[in-house]
C-alpha cells in the first residue's frame, strides 16, 4: 500500500484534498461553541485519522479553531480538543513531534473500538475520546464487503455503527461523521450481487432516493442494479466514476440503515467525489447525526426521513479544488 | 579443614527489590525524569523529546541516541546495579563523560508508572527491540509468582525483536499507566495543598521562560504550577544549555568559556516542545541591582573544580537559585545548596541569601556521591578538600561582595544624604537672609572614629539640617534681632568648623 497511486496522491498537496480539509474545518467550527452535555470533561471536538503530517489539524490551526503556542505546541486551552489516531509507530512519533500536546492514540481504530466484537467496549477514557463531536474517518482504504452467515457486511459501516452507539450513550452527543474512501471496491465473491439486491429493495421503497440515485448512477447502471443483474465480473468493467457513484448511493443508505435504530436522524450534508481518472478516485461524505427519540418509537419513519435526501445533492470537487453541484449527470 | 558448624550461601535478590530500592530514592517525578534524560545523554543522544501533555497518563521519552540491542538490554536489566555502562570507558563515543554509573536509572520509571515499554534500534542493526517491563507484576510477592517447581511464572519483562531500516537509531520509552498522583504533578493539576501556583511555562520558548523567571515578584519556582516546577528541576539537573541572556552581558562575556563547554555537549531536551534550558537566570536588573562575579578554580590532590560565584544587592530570586550547585559530569548533585556546603560564618548570614554559584567538579567527586545523586558523603576526601577550597573562596568572595554591594553603596548613600542636608541648610539660611558657609557633609571615612560615631548617633534622631533649622528658629523667636544675627553667624561658623 505504501506507494500506491492513491497513497502518493493523498500525500500530495492536492487542491481537492485541501477543499476537503476546508469542509472538515467548517464542521469543527460548527461545534466549537456547543455546550457540553456532560458534567465531566467535555468530549473532544475532533477525532481524526490524520496521518503523520496532520494536514487537517494544520487547517484547523489556520482557521483559528485551534491555537498553537510559540513553540508550536497545542495551546493549553485547546488541549484535549483534538484526538489523532495513527497506528504506525513512526508516523505517530512524527505527529507527536509536530504537535506537542496532541492526543495521539497509536493503535488501530478497530482495536480502539474493540472490533469486531459486539460485546466488547472501549475503556471509559477511550470512550470519552471516541465520543468526539466530529469524527473524521479519512480512510486510506477502499470499501470492503463480505458475506458472513448469509448476511452482507461492511466492516467499515460496522465500525461507524459502533461510533453511533457510543455517541448514543447517556448523555448522548450529537455528532458529525466525515468519511472518505478510495473509490474502488474490495468485495468478496457474490457481494456485488447482494449490494445490487440491497439497493434495489430500497429503490422500490423510497421514491425520492430512487430518483436521485437514478440520476446519479445513470439509467443503465441504475436499471442493472434495480434488476439485480450485477454479477461480480462487472466490477472490473465499472469505470472509476461508476464506482464513485455507486458508493455515493450505497454508503449513505447503509449508514442510515445501520444507525437510525440507535436513535440517530442522519442528514447527509455532503456527498461528493473527486480525483477521477487518471488520478486517485475518492469519495467523501459529511453526515450529521442528531439525536431523535423516534429511534425507538418510530424507527421506520426516522429511517425514511433520513434516506430521502441522502443522494439529493451530490457534488464533485474539480482538480483545482472547486465544488461543483452535480445534477443527474454521469 | 572446613569448620563443621560453618555454612555459606548466595544472597539472592528478588526483583521486588526494585520497588524497595526506588522507594525513597527519588523525592519527586522530576528526579525520576532526570534519570531517564541522563540515560539518553549517556546514549549520545543529541535530542530528547519528552511528551507529557495533554494528560500525562502516558509519558514518552524518546531520543536519537545510539539505541540498544536485545543483548545490551539484558545486560542492563537482568542484573540491576551490575551496570555495564562504563565497561567501554567512562566516556561515550562522542566523548561525553557518562553520567550513569551503577545502572539503576531505569528503576526511576518504576516510581512513575506501572508499565514501561522500550522500543529501540541501534545504528547499523536491522533489529528493532520492543520490551515491556511490567512493574505491577514485579511487585507481586515472589511466592505468588512461583509455580510448583519453583520457577517464576510471570516474566518481569517480555520482548520481541522485529526488523527495521539499518540507518535508524533511537530509543523510545513509553511510561504507560502513569500513577495518578504522578499524573497530577506532571500536568500541573491544582494540588490539594497550597504548594504550587497556577502560572505555567507550558508552550513557552526559552526567551519567554527566561523573562518569566526574571519577573519581579516571582519569589520562588513554587509560584509556578507543578508542571513547570518539574520541567525546571529537570532542566537544572541535566546537561542542557543556558537560557539566552541568563546573566547580564558583561558577566556573560566573562563566563564565555564555561557556557561554551556546556554548548559543546550539544544536548537538547524538548519538554512538550519547549527547548529546556538551565533555569539559572541571574542579575535581572543590572542597572538597579549591582552585582559581583568571581571565577572559581581549584586544583587539589583529590579533586579539581571550576565555576563561578555571583552576588547581587538583594535576595536571589527565585529562591531556588540561592546557594551553591555542584555538577559532576555535567549533571547536578541535587539542587542549589543554600548552606554553601555547610559554610558557617555568622557575619555573612544576610549576604548568603544574595549569592548563587555553580561548580563543576571533577569525576573524583563522584565517589562521594550517594546513591540518590542528591547528596555527597561529607567525610570523603574529595568532598572535604572541595569544601575547604569553596569555603576559603567564599570567605574572600563574601568580603568583596560586602564591600562592593553594601559598604560602598552605603557610603555613597550617606554622601548623597549629607549633600541633600547641605543644600537644605543653604535654603534655610537663604530664607533667614543669612550668609553662611555650608555645614559639613556627613563625616568621611577619613575622620576619626569617635567623630563618625557621634555624628551617627546624632543623625539617628535629628539630621544636621534639622538641628540647624531648630536652633535658628529658637534664636529668632527668643533673641533680639541684632543678637539673633550675631548668633546665626557664630553658629554657621561653628558648624563649618
Amino acid at each position: 500500500m505504501g506507494d500506491s497511486p492513491v497513497t502518493l496522491a493523498m500525500d500530495e498537496e492536492r487542491p481537492e484534498k485541501d477543499t476537503m480539509r476546508g469542509l472538515w474545518a467548517e464542521c469543527v467550527e460548527g461545534v466549537v461553541d456547543q455546550e457540553a452535555n456532560e458534567d465531566e470533561i467535555p468530549p473532544p471536538l475532533y477525532l481524526s485519522l490524520c496521518g503523520a503530517r496532520g494536514l487537517d489539524i494544520i487547517k484547523l490551526v489556520e482557521q483559528g479553531i485551534v491555537t498553537r503556542t510559540e513553540t508550536g505546541a497545542i495551546a493549553e486551552a485547546d488541549l484535549g480538543k483534538i484526538v489523532a489516531i495513527e497506528s504506525d509507530a513512526n508516523a505517530a512519533h512524527e505527529l507527536r513531534d509536530e504537535f506537542f500536546g496532541l492526543d495521539v492514540l497509536d493503535r488501530k481504530l478497530e482495536d480502539l473500538l474493540s472490533m469486531p466484537s459486539d460485546m466488547a467496549w472501549p475503556s471509559k477514557k477511550m470512550r470519552r475520546m471516541l465520543r468526539s463531536r466530529v469524527v473524521n474517518l479519512d480512510m486510506n482504504t477502499s470499501l470492503a464487503a463480505r458475506i458472513k452467515q448469509n448476511q452482507l457486511q461492511f466492516p467499515l459501516v460496522k465500525m461507524i455503527e459502533k461510533f453511533a452507539i457510543l455517541h448514543a450513550q447517556d448523555p448522548h452527543i450529537d455528532w458529525t461523521l466525515c468519511l472518505t474512501l478510495h473509490a474502488d471496491l474490495s468485495f468478496d465473491a457474490g457481494a456485488l450481487g447482494r449490494v445490487a439486491s440491497f439497493m434495489a429493495e430500497n429503490f422500490k421503497k423510497e421514491e425520492i432516493y430512487a430518483a436521485a440515485s437514478s440520476g446519479l448512477l445513470g439509467a443503465d447502471f441504475y436499471q442493472k442494479l434495480l434488476d439485480g443483474k450485477c454479477p461480480d465480473e462487472i466490477i472490473d468493467e465499472l469505470c472509476s466514476i461508476d464506482v464513485q457513484n455507486l458508493l455515493m448511493a450505497l454508503i449513505p443508505k447503509r449508514i442510515i440503515s445501520d444507525t437510525h435504530r440507535h436513535g440517530w436522524k442522519v442528514t447527509t450534508k455532503r456527498n461528493l467525489r473527486y480525483g477521477g481518472t487518471p488520478g486517485a478516485p475518492m469519495v467523501s461524505w459529511i453526515f450529521d447525526f442528531a439525536w431523535d427519540p423516534r429511534g425507538s418509537s418510530a424507527p421506520q419513519e426516522l429511517y425514511s426521513e433520513s434516506l430521502k435526501h441522502a443522494v439529493a445533492s451530490v457534488e464533485e470537487i474539480s482538480p483545482d479544488g472547486e465544488l461543483i453541484m452535480l445534477e443527474g449527470d454521469s | 579443614m572446613a569448620d563443621r558448624n560453618g555454612f555459606s550461601g548466595k544472597v539472592k535478590v528478588a526483583s521486588t527489590i526494585v520497588d524497595y530500592l526506588s522507594s525513597g530514592l527519588y523525592e519527586s517525578p522530576a528526579a525520576c525524569m532526570k534519570e531517564l534524560v541522563n540515560n539518553s545523554f549517556d546514549a549520545d543522544a543529541s535530542r530528547v523529546d519528552i511528551h507529557v501533555k495533554p494528560d500525562a497518563d502516558r509519558i514518552i521519552v524518546s531520543d536519537d541516541g545510539t539505541g540498544m540491542t536485545r543483548k545490551e538490554f539484558q545486560e542492563h536489566f537482568d542484573h540491576v546495579s551490575e551496570s555495564h555502562k562504563r565497561d567501554s570507558g567512562d566516556r561515550t563515543k562522542k566523548g561525553r563523560p557518562k553520567v550513569g554509573r551503577i545502572g539503576i536509572g531505569f528503576i526511576a520509571a518504576n516510581e512513575l508508572c506501572e508499565q514501561m515499554e522500550i522500543v529501540s534500534t541501534k545504528r547499523g542493526s536491522t533489529d528493532l527491540l520492543r520490551v515491556v517491563v511490567d512493574f505491577k507484576k514485579m511487585r507481586d510477592p515472589l511466592k505468588q509468582r512461583r509455580d510448583r517447581e519453583g520457577n517464576v511464572t510471570k516474566g518481569d519483562y517480555r520482548g520481541t525483536v522485529d526488523k527495521v531500516g539499518r540507518n535508524e537509531h533511537y530509543t523510545r520509552i513509553y511510561l504507560n499507566e502513569v500513577r495518578e498522583n504522578v499524573q497530577d504533578v506532571m500536568v500541573g493539576a491544582a494540588p490539594e495543598a497550597n504548594t504550587a501556583g497556577e502560572d505555567s511555562l507550558y508552550g513557552l520558548a526559552p526567551d519567554s521562560i527566561a523573562v518569566e523567571l526574571a519577573r519581579p515578584g516571582l519569589r520562588a519556582w513554587t509560584d509556578l504550577n507543578l508542571y513547570s516546577q518539574t520541567m525546571l528541576k529537570v532542566g537544572l539537573n541535566v546537561p542542557v544549555r543556558y537560557a539566552p541572556d541568563w546573566i547580564p552581558s558583561p558577566l556573560r562575556r566573562r563566563l564565555k568559556q564555561l557556557e561554551h563547554d556546556v554548548d559543546e555537549l550539544k544536548f537538547v531536551v524538548r519538554w512538550d516542545g519547549t527547548d529546556v534550558r538551565k533555569p539559572v537566570v541571574l542579575g535581572h536588573d543590572p542597572d538597579k541591582t549591582p552585582h559581583v562575579l568571581r571565577h572559581f578554580k581549584f586544583d587539589g590532590e583529590n579533586v579539581s573544580a571550576k565555576g563561578y560565584f555571583f552576588a547581587q544587592h538583594g535576595v536571589i530570586e527565585p529562591q531556588e537559585l540561592n546557594g551553591l550547585l555542584i555538577r559532576i559530569r555535567n549533571a547536578a548533585v541535587g539542587e542549589f545548596d543554600s548552606s554553601f556546603l555547610g559554610f558557617r560564618a555568622s557575619e555573612y548570614q544576610i549576604l548568603k541569601r544574595w549569592v548563587s554559584g555553580e561548580i563543576w567538579a571533577s569525576s573524583e567527586l563522584e565517589e562521594a556521591l550517594n546513591i540518590d545523586r542528591r547528596t555527597l558523603r561529607e567525610a570523603h576526601p574529595a568532598f572535604v578538600e572541595l569544601q575547604a577550597a569553596v569555603h576559603s573562596e567564599l570567605r574572600s568572595f563574601f568580603r568583596e561582595a560586602r564591600k562592593r554591594l553594601y559598604e560602598e553603596p552605603s557610603r555613597v548613600r550617606k554622601t548623597e544624604r549629607a549633600a541633600a542636608q547641605s543644600s537644605k541648610i543653604r535654603e534655610i539660611a537663604d530664607r533667614h537672609q543669612l550668609e553662611v558657609s555650608p555645614p559639613p557633609s556627613e563625616p568621611s571615612s577619613d575622620e576619626p572614629a569617635e567623630a563618625r560615631v557621634s555624628s551617627r548617633a546624632l543623625s539617628r534622631k535629628y539630621s544636621a539640617s534639622e538641628l540647624y533649622e531648630v536652633a535658628l528658629e529658637v534664636a529668632e523667636e527668643e533673641l533680639p534681632r541684632g543678637l539673633f544675627r550675631k548668633f546665626a553667624k557664630a553658629l554657621a561658623k561653628r558648624i563649618a568648623g
